[in-house]
């Protein structure tokens, strides 16, 4: 028995000595990052020339909501650049956009319709105090005595900038030239003589885009060809150098091939009729056929399939579903058209390629079409757990109007360009922490300690019809 | 004293099960083996056996019964993931896992014995807390597999045994994580929880070409575990319940992510394993093993729901492990007639890509260490073994997952077995 005894004092002996443990590290997280040098020198002045993707345009309007979350607000938050250090032209609710026309703003999810398909509706100006002539947010951000950091400006070709001194000259005709720019009490100045008198140590310069996209969202119709490849080349580069020889670095993005934005892709090439796939009738540059899976089919088609009020073809037939009624062509990238945009997005991406590589060390370049390209593969953009994709609504990356990213999106984007500025010019700017941004963004927070209940189930398949269409 | 270490037993027993191996497979099945890092499938001489290697239990007599279990304590610790901070440190809650072994053997005569064996082969915990960077990966996982296993073992002569049994297996899964509906960015927590039975086989044989070599070699095969109406059930935000545009976000909610019901397939991995034992004397013996989990079976996980979730009938997770390989040295030293010390080395082999590593199972290669002794008491045998596994550092830094960073883990763990045989 004594032997017994001395095991059980054995092994009660090794639970305490043997029980290892797994080392705790001294540091448990980073200190909050100081900037270095480098990295303060360029965010000494830091200003943002570009268009909607630049303004924080998103869900068909510019409205100071979603300017906060621009990627250029967001890059100089991360630099610990103050509201103050880092203005922008911040509009009220619910702001400027596509539906200005129509007297509404901002594109508003509202749930699911008794289809199950989504409500997307602007929201209208009536009742809101918003007026579209003084549409800034309050008479501060009006009357700033200086020009604004962020000087994107909506639907501005890569002309403009260093030419539109209003809505009425300039190439694009976009009414908020005049909102941003604010001549003529600025001396009739261009958005790079304005950025260029903010003596600027950085420059973010993100444009392009609509020298294709007008073409593109339009079908092809408005304006009838991208951008001239060698012009959009000597416009590039003449900008360029312009701001180069000012002194400042500058930081450029490409453009996203069409194929990858939702605005191009949600909208199937057929429609289910009585449990049959019908290609739709389009009119497309080879004239009046059925669409194939090579053609795209815009977003804003989407509301106009089946109409029948003869607004765009012969009443009481429905649009798209019969030869005498094809989808008017400003519906349709068609398989043609979609080779020319694709064309335009890598001439124009070859020429920013190569004018940041023979910079010299004084252009940083930040690849958005590969971050497209990449999330828009089945796998997506993973983000621990979470898969953003280029989906419409469900993707998480892009907002209600197809072609601006959301909050996250412009943070994604945010991030691309800081490991480009701290790779390229030795800063130390932090990354932005995608998973508290999600966290910080719910409108809803998920307690497991209060867990929610309906007071009655049976009502739920009502309100969406029984159904929802993701 | 004998009723104090039973009742001791006992109330382990009744606490629950399960942990994590290689991949998520147990080996630690008997306090003999596990003190000689397991490398048992040659020698085989105690009614362990019946796990290890079938076929020796035809050189035990009369009736042998063994009934026993692992205390398993992992730490796991996760540094990162990098894309939030490279330099935060996460604890995965330390839990104590207890699977159970018990033989039984028969020796009917000079040729035939027959046992049978329950044991805990599978099992996987851990318990990251819900609320943790890598919540949408995994918060609370538990894997856990019950065997039973009769067999019958036949001595062809006297230095040749063959045996084959039976592998009636009971799943369990339960995993927690977070969701994210990303078209209004709100999150729900889900719960898959869901139990079957699967059927699988072994076989066994033994080889004593002289009196002091034994060669074994041993194989159980897949066993797929076909689970069905498992349950999946979320749990979603509270609202304010006077906001009728919180009461349409919940509707919708509950209406993409009902709770319902869902299948899935899991295909247990094969174990292969070949051995070879000496007697350098009559006290000193030593054993080593080559061993091989077929975890390329652990291809694809993917859940079918019975109504969409979040808009889709299925989730097909990516597994992608490969077969994995363990090496075992144990050794024996007969102090006296009935009393045995024993050590053992195994190098046990990650069986989880490094891309595809994620907190659910923290696993990587292993450098794992053994002691133990056995004590005999008349009829009544003791086994003792403690067992020190240490990790490597896994630095992760392509994970498909986009979690990137360091898991560290190291267990402890004690197994005890007590046998009587008349």
């Amino acid at each position: 028995m004594k032997i017994l005894k001395i095991f059980l004092v054995l092994i009660l002996f090794s639970f305490f000595i043997a029980g290892c443990k797994l080392e705790e590290p001294s540091i448990k997280k980073s200190n909050p990052v100081q900037l270095n040098q480098p990295a303060q020198e360029l965010f000494m002045s830091f200003v943002a020339l570009g268009n909607s993707l630049t303004a924080g345009y998103q869900s068909a309007a510019l409205t100071a909501k979603y300017q906060e979350y621009s990627f250029v607000k967001q890059i100089a938050k991360q630099a610990g650049l103050s509201d103050d250090q880092f203005t922008q032209p911040l509009l009220g609710w619910p702001g400027l956009g596509a539906y200005t026309e129509k007297g509404a703003g901002i594109l508003q999810f509202n749930g699911f319709d008794e289809n199950g398909n989504p409500k997307i509706d602007p929201v209208p100006y009536a009742g809101t105090g918003f007026d579209p002539f003084n549409p800034f947010l309050n008479a501060e951000v009006a009357g700033l005595g200086r020009p604004y950091n962020n000087l994107g400006i909506p639907g501005i070709v890569l002309a403009d900038v260093d030419s539109a001194i209003s809505s009425a000259q300039s190439y694009s005709g976009s009414g908020l030239i005049d909102v941003v720019l604010r001549n003529p009490a600025f001396g009739n100045t261009t958005a790079l003589q304005q950025a260029l008198s903010l003596q600027p140590k950085l420059v973010s310069l993100w444009i392009g885009n609509n020298d294709v996209l007008g073409y593109a969202t339009s079908g092809g119709t408005y304006p009838p060809a991208p951008t001239d490849k060698n012009t959009f080349a000597y416009l590039y580069n003449s900008l360029l150098q312009k701001l180069l020889n000012a002194g400042t670095k500058v930081v450029l993005a490409n453009i996203p091939d069409v194929t990858n934005v939702p605005f191009f892709t949600t909208v199937p090439y057929m429609v289910e009729v009585q449990g049959n796939n019908i290609p739709l009738w389009i009119q497309a540059t080879d004239g009046v056929r059925q669409a194939t899976a090579e053609d795209l089919i815009l977003l804003t088609a989407k509301s106009y399939i089946g109409d029948v009020s003869g607004t765009y073809g012969p009443a009481d037939v429905p649009l798209g579903l019969d030869k005498s009624a094809p989808l008017p062509s400003a519906f349709v990238l068609d398989k043609q058209e979609k080779a020319i945009a694709r064309q335009a997005v890598a001439d124009f991406n070859a020429v920013i390629s190569d004018l940041a590589a023979n910079s010299g060390g004084k252009v940083a370049l930040v690849d958005i079409n590969a971050l497209l390209v990449d999330a828009s593969d089945e796998d997506g953009y993973p983000l621990a757990g979470v898969t953003l994709t280029t989906n419409f609504l469900s993707g998480g990356i892009f907002s209600l109007d197809g072609v601006h990213p959301t909050n996250l999106g412009y943070a994604l984007i945010a991030n691309e360009f800081i490991t480009s500025i701290n790779e390229t010019f030795g800063a130390n700017v932090p990354m932005i922490d995608l998973l508290q941004f999600l966290e910080e963004q719910q409108p809803l927070k998920l307690n497991l300690q209060k867990i929610a209940k309906l007071p009655n189930m049976l009502t739920i398949p009502e309100i969406f019809g029984g159904k929802i269409n993701l | 004293m004998h009723k104090k270490l039973l009742g001791l037993l006992l109330i382990v027993l009744l606490s629950s099960t399960m942990v994590f191996g290689s991949g998520f497979s147990i080996y630690e099945q008997g306090a003999k083996s596990m003190a000689m890092a397991g490398a048992f499938v040659a020698k085989a001489n105690d009614v362990s056996a019946i796990f290890f290697n079938p076929a020796g239990i035809t050189s035990l007599k009369g009736w042998n019964i063994a009934i026993g279990g692992t205390i398993i304590q992992p730490q796991a610790s996760f540094i990162g993931p990098t894309i939030k901070d490279p330099n935060l440190y996460n604890e995965a809650e330390t839990e104590t896992f207890f699977p159970p072994h018990l033989y039984v053997s028969y020796t009917f005569n000079d040729r035939f014995s027959a046992g049978l064996g329950v044991f805990v082969p599978f099992g996987l915990g851990s318990n990251w807390g819900k609320d943790w960077p890598g919540k949408y990966l995994a918060t609370i996982s538990k894997v856990q597999t019950i065997f039973i296993n009769p067999v019958i073992a036949y001595k062809i002569s006297d230095n040749l045994s063959v045996a084959v049994g039976a592998d009636i297996a009971m799943g369990d899964v339960d995993l927690e994580k977070v969701v994210n509906y990303p078209v209004r960015d709100i999150d729900l927590y889900s719960k898959l929880k869901a139990s079957t039975v699967g059927y699988g086989f072994n076989v066994g044989i033994q080889y004593k070409p002289t009196e002091k070599l034994t060669l074994g070699a041993a194989y159980r095969s897949n066993v797929m575990l076909k689970f069905k109406d498992g349950d999946a059930q979320f749990e979603y935000p509270s609202i304010d319940s006077s906001d009728p545009q919180q009461q349409l976000m919940l509707a919708e909610l509950k209406y993409l992510f009902p709770n319902t019901k869902g299948d899935a397939d899991l295909e247990l991995p094969t174990f292969t394993s070949v051995g070879i034992a000496y007697d350098f004397s009559d006290r000193l013996t030593a054993e080593f093993n080559y061993f091989v989990i077929g975890w390329s079976s652990y291809d694809v996980l993917t859940v079918k729901f019975k109504d969409p979730v979040g808009g889709k009938t299925e989730s097909v997770n990516e597994r992608k492990y490969e077969n994995s390989a363990s090496y075992r040295l144990g050794m024996e030293y007969r102090v006296s007639d009935n009393f045995a010390v024993r050590a053992g080395y195994l190098k046990d082999n990650k069986a989880v890509p490094d891309n595809r590593v994620e907190p659910s199972l923290p696993e990587g290669d292993r450098n794992i260490y053994n002691i133990g002794f056995g004590y005999k008491w008349n009829n009544l045998t003791f086994d003792f073994a403690y067992m020190l596994l240490l990790q490597d550092d896994r630095k992760i830094t392509e994970s498909v997952d986009n979690f990137n960073g360091t898991y560290k883990s190291l267990a402890n763990l004690f197994g005890f077995t007590l046998g009587y045989s008349l």
